[in-house]
Parts: structure tokens; C-alpha cells; sequence
């Protein structure tokens, strides 16, 4: 009886309110769609960037065939060269490790560097200043080094296309929060116009000794619904971008790895249980806020 | 089974509805409450189902101090109170047996019961025709004889009512008064506020009358006045 009784009530008042309930719901949507994006494409950038964090901005990756003297050379070189600040050697096991890790969830990649592609060692240098000037100039230098097979550096591209996602991020986390608090709005404005359309019942139920809960759970579900149903949607075009950027570093080849910028894919599982926590979190935070507000009880 | 303190009730600073009213009603008993519009009355029945609560003084019900009584055990306090109005306040899109049975729906009342109470509650009230009527297919009288069973079908021990037959002829309330009496002849104590004399000088019954707030009179097989 109960369980009928719920139900009937909660369809009732979601079809009552149909215009409202599509506003709030795709409100929930676009904003947790943004929201998620934005963690998805942190993540992403995050596991790009990480490479060029504390001030590296030379990479010199070594041949297969590089000789002990080769590398005992160019390590010579990095250690007496006065423009080479902070300085570290990554060998092949740790490279296959942070390409697996920057790869971890596209199993094309993960196939490509699993069936024996040599992700090379490197050594990775910070130099003793900022100026564009000596990044390159040092990267000439190692380039000239026998047993070097290439020498990237973190180009102005790289630090453009950085800045600007961050600042893309900065902005979708700013819409997303305020469409988030439109949604909670919404929601709030929704419950309080099915309490309004249902006054009577609320009072009779009242008089007749109707507990509070019971009175509340339909109102209380009604605003879950909404929350869930616009983070359901969310998830949709989360997974999609998800897909997307999936597909985007598949088609790069090895080469890529080393170059490291390729936009990988973010932890779907952790982003879309943000998101729905927080549509349904949203639901009932914007109904509790109705019932405690307009429903004296 | 109801036992009014000493009790005073102050609306929002300034309306002194209620000073110093004592009254002790018992089980089965049959009370009308007379008085001028704004003397108290609505504001004493309003005051038994806590849907007010006293600024001063304590009341009993059922033998429970209701002022003390935490919010949460309201509903049950409810659930041994019937109320009946004026303006009926009926559901206007329920049927009448849907308004009956919500009643029992909303707390938790099993269908069982709720098949078995409402067709045997309408027969009590003389409704078993109109079941499936809306409420707007029904005359004054029937409406209000829809919110007596609606009232009564949870087997109150109290009903309060608040000028039942306030909207109906003389004829019409004549037959709610049977109906009312009848209830109380179940052991169920009836609280009734009226502005109808003739209603109250042909019941005979006990008489409590209010007057700016006060109980200035209190007469057992009383007349209107």
C-alpha cells in the first residue's frame, strides 16, 4: 500500500509539473555535463602535463643501441654544462611505466606499447633559466650528442595549449557551479509549486495524523528523480567526450608517447560517480530546502 | 479525556485569544462551544489537535500533556482525532470513497482494512449510493456527511467539529446533528463549535460559553442564550 501509494503520488506530481521538471532536470544535466567534462579533460591534461612538472622542459630520449661511453658522455656533458639546472635519468622500465600510465584506460595504445615497442630512457633537464634562448640552444647541443635519437622540449605550444585549457577549465567550472545553483533553484521552485498544487491533500493528510515523512518522501523523491535523471543524461555526454578523447589518442602513433602530448582519457568510473552523487545530492538538497521552508508541519 | 489548564493562547503579540480558560470533558461527553465570532472557540478545538499550542497553562488529552508531546508523536495524537468544518474540505478530485479511504492510505492503514472500513463507514452516513461521486456531484449536506466519515472511519475516541452545519439549512442539519449524535452514542466525545441556536436548544447537551476569550459559562444540559 505504501510503495502504490508513493509511486502514484510521485508520477502524479511529476506530470503535473512537466515544464518545470524538464527546466530543472536538463538544468542538472547541462550543468553536471560540464561539470564532469571538466574533471575528465583535468585529468587528461593532468597526466600530459605531468612530465614538464617542476620545471623540466628538456627531454633527450637515448637509442636502442646507445653505448655505455655514449651515455656516460652525454651525461658528462648535462653535468658540466653551467646552464643545466635539476636533471634526472629515466630508464626504459620507468618510461613503459608512465606510458602505460598516460595510456591506462585505451587499450589500443596499451596493446601498441605492451607488444614490444621500446619506449626509449631519457634524460630530463630543468635549465637554469627561463629564457626560450637556452632551452633551445641546449637542446641543439644534446640533439649533437652521439646515442641521442631525439630531443624534445616543452615548445611554447605546449605551454599555450596548456594555459588555455587551464583557463577553459577555470570557465566551465565556473558555468558549471552556476548552473548547478539554477539547477538547485529550479528544483526548489518545482517542489514548492507540487506542494502549492497539493495544499489540500497536504493539510487533510495532516488532520487525518499523516507522519511528516510520510507527507515528505513524495516530495523528497520527486526532487531525487529530477537530480538523477538530469545526471543520467550527464553521464551520457561525459561517457561520449570520454569516447571521444579515446579515439583522438588512439589514432597517434608511438612517436606521439615521446613527444607526450596527446589528450589521454580521464577515470570515467570516478567522474560519473561525481556526477551522479552530486544530481542527486542536488534532488534532495533543493526539495529538503521546499519542505523545510513551505511545509509546516 | 480532554482537560483544558488555565490555559492562554496569544496570537502573534496582540490577540488575546484565549485567558484562563479551564474545562474538564469527559469521555462520551457531548460539548457544544457558544460564543461570538472571535471569542475562542475555533482557537480551543485548534488547541486539542495541536494544531496551536499553548502560550499558557497545560492541556490533557487522552491523559497526554500535549504541550510536551515532540513533534514527531503529533500525527498519533491525530490519529484519535476526527475534525469536521465548515468548508467540508473535501478532495476535489478524489471520488468520496477515495476520500474516505485516503484517510486511512496516508497512515499506513493496510487495504484490507481500508476495503472493509470505507464501504461499512459510508453505509453509517447514508452514502452508499454515491460512492464513486465526486465530491461537486454531492449537495452541502452530503459533503458534509463525506467529511464525517472521512472523520470517523479511523474510530476516533474525539471529533472535534468546527460549525458543521455553518453552510447548510435548517432541515440539512437537522440530519447531520443525528448523524453527530449518533457518533457520540459510540463512546466517541464530541467537541462542537456553533453559532446555531436551535441546533444547541433542541440537543439539551452540555453548553461552554466563551467570551472574548474567556469561559463564562459552563452548563450541563445548556441552551444557546
Amino acid at each position: 500500500m505504501k510503495f502504490d501509494y508513493i509511486f502514484r503520488e510521485l508520477t502524479i506530481n511529476l506530470r503535473r509539473n512537466i515544464t518545470l521538471t524538464i527546466a530543472a532536470i536538463m538544468t542538472v544535466a547541462v550543468s553536471l555535463a560540464l561539470f564532469g567534462s571538466t574533471l575528465l579533460v583535468r585529468q587528461g591534461v593532468d597526466n600530459v602535463s605531468q612530465r614538464w612538472s617542476n620545471g623540466i622542459e628538456v627531454i633527450a630520449f637515448l637509442k636502442a643501441d646507445a653505448t655505455a661511453d655514449q651515455r656516460s658522455a652525454i651525461e658528462t656533458f648535462i653535468k658540466q654544462n653551467p646552464d643545466v639546472g635539476k636533471w634526472h635519468y629515466v630508464d626504459p622500465a620507468a618510461s613503459k611505466a608512465e606510458a602505460k600510465r598516460l595510456f591506462a584506460r585505451n587499450d589500443l595504445m596499451l596493446a601498441k606499447i605492451d607488444s614490444g615497442t621500446r619506449i626509449p630512457d631519457s634524460y630530463r633537464l630543468s635549465p637554469t633559466s627561463k629564457r626560450i634562448n637556452l632551452m633551445k640552444s641546449l637542446g641543439k647541443q644534446l640533439q649533437a650528442q652521439p646515442g641521442v635519437l631525439k630531443v624534445i622540449d616543452e615548445t611554447e605550444s605546449v605551454k599555450t595549449v596548456t594555459a588555455v585549457s587551464q583557463f577553459a577549465q577555470k570557465a566551465m567550472l565556473v558555468v558549471g557551479v552556476g548552473l548547478l545553483v539554477a539547477a538547485l533553484l529550479l528544483i526548489l521552485n518545482a517542489i514548492r509549486m507540487a506542494m502549492f498544487a497539493r495544499r489540500r491533500e497536504i493539510e487533510v493528510m495532516k488532520l487525518v495524523g499523516a507522519t511528516n515523512w510520510f507527507i515528505r518522501i513524495p516530495f523528497m523523491l520527486e526532487g531525487i528523480v529530477q537530480g538523477l535523471v538530469g545526471a543520467v543524461i550527464a553521464l551520457g555526454a561525459v561517457a561520449a567526450l570520454d569516447r571521444a578523447m579515446n579515439r583522438a589518442a588512439a589514432n597517434q602513433d608511438t612517436q606521439k608517447i615521446m613527444e607526450g602530448f596527446v589528450a589521454t582519457a580521464g577515470e570515467l568510473r570516478l567522474t560519473g560517480l561525481v556526477v551522479v552523487i552530486l544530481g542527486v545530492t542536488i534532488g534532495a538538497a533543493g526539495s529538503r530546502w521546499a519542505l523545510s521552508r513551505f511545509l509546516k508541519v | 479525556m480532554i482537560t483544558f489548564e488555565n490555559v492562554s493562547k496569544v496570537y502573534k503579540g496582540h490577540v488575546e485569544a484565549l485567558h484562563g480558560a479551564s474545562a474538564d470533558i469527559e469521555k462520551g461527553e457531548f460539548v457544544f462551544l457558544v460564543g461570538p465570532s472571535g471569542s475562542g472557540k475555533s482557537t480551543m478545538l485548534r488547541l486539542i489537535n495541536r494544531e496551536e499550542t499553548a502560550d499558557k497553562g497545560r492541556i490533557f488529552v487522552a491523559g497526554k500533556d500535549i504541550a510536551r508531546l515532540s513533534s514527531w508523536r503529533v500525527p498519533y495524537l491525530r490519529r484519535n482525532i476526527g475534525c469536521i468544518f465548515q468548508d467540508y474540505k473535501l478532495l476535489p478530485n478524489k471520488t468520496v470513497y477515495q476520500n474516505v479511504a485516503f484517510a486511512l492510505e496516508v497512515i499506513g492503514r493496510p487495504r484490507h482494512v481500508v476495503k472493509a472500513q470505507v464501504p461499512a463507514i459510508l453505509e453509517l452516513v447514508g452514502l452508499e449510493s454515491k460512492t464513486s461521486n465526486l465530491p461537486e456531484e454531492l449537495s452541502g449536506g452530503e459533503q458534509q456527511r463525506v467529511s464525517i466519515a472521512r472523520a470517523f472511519v479511523n474510530r476516533p475516541l474525539i471529533l472535534l467539529a468546527d460549525e458543521p452545519t455553518g453552510n447548510l439549512d435548517p432541515t440539512t442539519s437537522v440530519g447531520i446533528m443525528r448523524l453527530l449524535d449518533r457518533i457520540n452514542r459510540t463512546g466517541t466525545t464530541v467537541v462542537m463549535a456553533t453559532h446555531d441556536r436551535s441546533i444547541v436548544d433542541t440537543m439539551q447537551r452540555r453548553v461552554i460559553e466563551l467570551d472574548m476569550g474567556e469561559i463564562i459559562r459552563d452548563q450541563v444540559r445548556g441552551v444557546y442564550q
